[in-house]
């Protein structure tokens, strides 16, 4: 099961992920880091203080003046590129391998995204969560790694199928605080989720940003869930949980759930936008690649 | 609202079925989604859980619901308390006189067609409406119809009458026309004066009163009479109203003021004036005026008119071989002319050039054919004529019989006064005439007989005056005045205190091949008299007044033949005070108050109701589907 072609890889190859915030780079990446470093590019002097390297002290102008200055240079370093897929039973709809499921749609986004990442010589996690547990591919850099990335994912997506969907409860709140409290290597961090989720996912949205991640949460909706085409009376069974809910549906009915994911929708915007999260609603129907293109670079994710 | 078949409301328990079915049938589709997360909130706000309102929405259920409340309706008969008829109704239209009462908006009889027009206004659906005008006769001027244009167009023509209305009639015809209606109902528009005993009728009756006030006088009666110091006229005036009355009586003889008495009159009271009539008068007039600024709301009974026959004598034909008696009392009776004829004379003189009002035949045979006028008969004869076979068509003679004591006496008028016994008679004919009853009838046959014959009254006596001592006794004056009153001779015109409707019979004499009578308003009546012994019978007696006849013989000469008055004559119709309620059968029929109301039955728009609610549940059933592919 591919992903990807040749063509999109190519394609994926001329991106590169983008993240303000973070600067905590350990390796040297090819990104200009705020921090001043040990490359060489020359960035300013300071006044020496102890217990600096003394192998930065700027010889010749201590020579000239007698007075020590440590040479500060551009720091060069590497992104850390966190993609967090849920994976719980809501995201495997719908069900089939439907161009439109939401997991199949999410993973062949975090493939792109950790790919551009990879091919940018940041350091890429890939962690899938759902009740169960998680299972995480990397962290590795390198553009030699992207094929193994896109074959894990493709693994995962051949296995949800087997998977219980009921058991893959929603976690999306617990998972996160815990991956916040976990990180080693804050970065910019993508969720891509759909957010049905009964316990709340903004504290771990909150411990995330604590951590110094920049988050980008990419909202994840299938077509029928944005505009359901329903009518009648109807149980509705919840292929996550299981439950059911029985509803009377007329056009009056429909409309005030069009109403209500939009204010929920809104609601989300306005939680992210004063925090910094980079939020976008993507519905499956919508081509990845536009995604990427489109709504990932207006957010200034993706140049 | 009513409903007029409450039981079939049980009908409605058929709801918990259909409720029961629902529920049942509710067992939803299920539909997988990716969540019910969003869901819930929805659920929750639509409160969708709780049975009760997951049906509150069911657009379904409910249109279903009302198909059923509308046909449960419909079965219940419920039914709209409205102004009008609701179903068939019957209506009694007073005609009488009292309805010319000018105290309604002008007359009563105006105020109640407004009323039946009205009626016919709130015409709807299948009302029907019988129109039963009630005046001398009850008579339908439209059965049962819900044509209102016909109704109008009878109504319009309907007038009310001069006389009395025939109540007892009009309640049989309202009760015939009941059966085979359903729902029927009768509304009587009346001023009151229906008579008592009326049957109960087979319907709700309703009374719409019509009339205002009482006030009213009238002339019930006048009359003239003859006396020792010449003619008389009596005239009787009432008050019919509630105050004391003054009113001017004025006399008119031969339309000329005469004299005028000035009336009063108490509360209810009549009273009686007489006044002596100068000899010569043909016709006297009395009209009656209210003096004192207070309204007389019926006119019709202000005149009244009465012939005078002053100075006509009766021409009566002795046809008689010598007779003293009879001879002697028509000499005495006054305002006879008595002419005679031998028998030999009566037999050449074919017609006489002036016709007698009288005929005797005194032991002469009667002539052939009819009799020429009234006749008095004595002593039968047979025909004399050569080849008569002893027959004639009203009397034949048989034989002879001498046992004469009466045995059977009947009650008539001729005999008033008479005692028959205080007379003895030799010997009487035996005859047999068929078409005469006998009077006075002994072992062996009648000796007085009494009949008509084409409208002629003919008495016979069977026994010759000369052999019998009657005309010796105080009874012989007595019995021929009775029957010359009875007789009636010269009477062309058979009509005693003619009221309004009612029929005046005609006696042209033989030679008149046309009567034509001259009608109050001055139209003219004429009849053509085909068969000269037949009575014309006159019947155009609506208006009150003097009516003159006149006969044309086939020269075409054309003679007065007489008058006669028809007078509004009838207390009950000038007590013009309208009832408050009607005596109808046991129950007392109190005067309607808020207007006429009917049933207005409502199940044909119910069913029709039920149908477009079933064409939009239908409708609703197929066109959700759609809703999906919106």
């Amino acid at each position: 099961m591919r992903l990807f072609d040749d063509a999109t890889l190519r394609t994926l190859e001329r991106l590169s992920l983008w993240a303000d915030e973070v600067r905590v780079g350990v390796m040297k990446g090819n990104r200009r880091s705020r921090r001043r470093g040990a490359s060489i590019e020359f960035a300013d002097y300071r006044d020496y203080t102890q217990g600096d390297d003394l192998r930065r002290l700027d010889w010749n102008v201590f020579a000239r003046l007698e007075r020590p200055f440590i040479k500060l240079t551009e720091e060069e370093e590497d992104l850390a590129v966190h993609v967090l897929i849920d994976t719980s039973g809501s995201m495997d709809w719908p069900a089939g391998d439907d161009s439109e499921n939401k997991l199949r749609y999410g993973l062949r986004l975090s493939g792109a995204l950790g790919y551009i990442a990879l091919s940018s010589g940041d350091l890429v996690q890939v962690t899938l969560f759902d009740g169960r547990g998680q299972s995480a591919w990397g962290p590795f850099r390198g553009r030699q790694n992207g094929w193994p990335l896109l074959q894990f994912l493709e693994a995962s997506l051949a296995a949800r199928a087997g998977g219980d969907a009921a058991a893959r409860q929603t976690v999306t709140g617990p998972f996160l605080r815990g991956y916040a409290q976990r990180a080693h290597r804050p970065g910019l961090l993508f969720l891509l989720s759909d957010l049905f989720a009964p316990a709340d996912y903004r504290d771990g949205l909150v411990a995330l940003l604590a951590r110094g991640y920049e988050v980008a949460l990419l909202h994840l909706l299938s077509p029928d869930e944005a505009a359901p085409e329903l009518a009648g009376d109807l149980r509705l069974l919840d292929v996550e949980t299981g439950d059911a809910a029985e509803v009377s549906l007329d056009p009056q009915a429909l409309e005030e759930y069009a109403a209500r994911l939009a204010a929920w929708q809104e609601e989300l915007r306005r939680f992210c936008g004063p925090r910094g999260i980079h939020y976008a609603s993507v519905t499956t129907d919508q081509p990845w690649d536009a995604l990427i293109r489109g709504a990932l670079r207006r957010e200034g994710v993706v140049r | 609202m009513a409903l007029l078949a409450p039981t079939a409301l049980v009908l409605a328990l058929l709801a918990v079925p259909i409720l029961l079915l629902y529920m049942l049938r509710l067992r939803r589709r299920e539909q997988p989604v990716s969540s019910t997360w969003l869901w819930r909130a929805l659920v929750r706000d639509r409160a969708a859980n709780a049975p009760w309102q997951r049906l509150r929405r069911n657009l379904l259920l409910f249109l279903q619901l009302l198909i059923l409340a509308a046909l449960v309706l419909a079965l219940a008969r419920l039914a709209l308390r409205r102004p009008g008829l609701g179903g068939n109704l019957i209506v009694l239209l007073d005609a009488s006189a009292s309805m010319g009462a000018s105290d309604g908006s002008p007359t009563r009889f105006d105020d109640a067609r407004a009323a039946v027009d009205g009626l016919i206004g709130n015409l709807s659906g299948d009302d029907r409406l019988t129109l039963i005008r009630v005046g001398q006769t009850a008579e339908v001027l439209a059965a049962a119809t819900t044509d209102r244009i016909l109704l109008r167009r009878a109504l319009a023509v309907a007038a009310p009458e001069n006389g009395p209305a025939d109540w007892p009639a009009a309640f049989a015809l309202a009760a015939g026309s009941t059966q085979g209606l359903s729902n029927p109902r009768i509304a009587i528009i009346s001023d009151g004066g229906l008579p008592e005993g009326l049957p109960p009728l087979p319907a709700e009756v309703t009374f719409l009163p019509v009339g205002r006030a009482g006030e009213n006088l009238a002339i019930t009666a006048q009359a003239a009479r003859a006396t020792a110091s010449g003619p008389q006229l009596l005239v009787a005036v009432s008050n019919s109203g509630t105050t004391a009355r003054s009113a001017l009586l004025s006399l008119y003889l031969d339309n000329v003021l005469y004299d005028s008495r000035r009336v009063e009159l108490a509360a209810g009271a009549q009273s009686a004036q007489t006044w002596s009539l100068p000899a010569g008068a043909t016709l006297a007039r009395t009209q009656l005026e209210p003096r004192d600024g207070l309204p007389d709301y019926l006119a019709v009974d202000n005149n009244a008119w009465t012939p005078l026959d002053a100075g006509s004598t009766r021409r009566v034909m002795l046809i008689s071989d010598g007779n003293l008696f009879l001879e002697r009392i028509f000499t005495v009776l006054p305002g006879y002319e008595l002419f005679r004829m031998s028998s030999a004379e009566a037999t050449q003189a074919t017609a006489a050039e002036e016709p007698f009002d009288l005929t005797i035949y005194d032991g002469v045979p009667l002539p052939d054919g009819p009799l020429p006028s009234s006749a008095l008969i004595f002593n039968p004869q047979p025909p004399s004529g050569a080849g008569a076979d002893g027959s004639s068509p009203l009397v034949t003679v048989t034989g002879t019989f001498t046992e004469t004591a009466a045995v059977r006496i009947a009650d008539s008028p001729l005999l008033e006064n008479v005692d028959w016994g205080s007379f003895a008679i030799a010997n009487a004919q035996q005859v047999e005439a068929p078409t005469l009853p006998a009077v006075v009838s002994a072992a062996a046959g009648p000796l007085l007989l009494a009949g008509e014959s084409n409208g002629r009254r003919v008495v016979v006596f069977t026994f010759d005056l000369r052999a019998s001592d009657l005309p010796l006794q105080i009874a012989f004056p007595i019995i021929m005045a009775n029957i010359t009153a009875w007789l009636n001779p010269g009477r062309v015109i058979a009509a005693d205190n003619s009221q309004p409707g009612s029929t005046v019979t005609l006696l042209p004499d033989g030679r008149a091949v046309r009567a034509t009578v001259t009608l109050p308003d001055g139209s003219i009546w004429a009849r053509d008299i085909a068969n000269a012994a037949q009575p014309v019978v006159f019947d155009q007696t609506q208006q009150p007044g003097v009516y003159r006849l006149t006969t044309t013989d086939a020269a075409g000469a054309a003679t007065p033949a007489g008058a006669f008055a028809v007078n509004f004559f009838d207390a009950g119709e000038s007590h013009i005070q309208p009832a408050a309620s009607l005596q109808v059968g046991q129950a007392q029929v109190t005067a309607a108050t808020g207007g006429f109301e009917g049933l207005r039955e409502l199940w044909p728009w119910l069913l029709a109701a039920a149908l477009a609610v079933l064409l939009v549940e239908w409708w609703v059933a197929y066109r959700r589907p759609l809703f999906r592919t919106r």
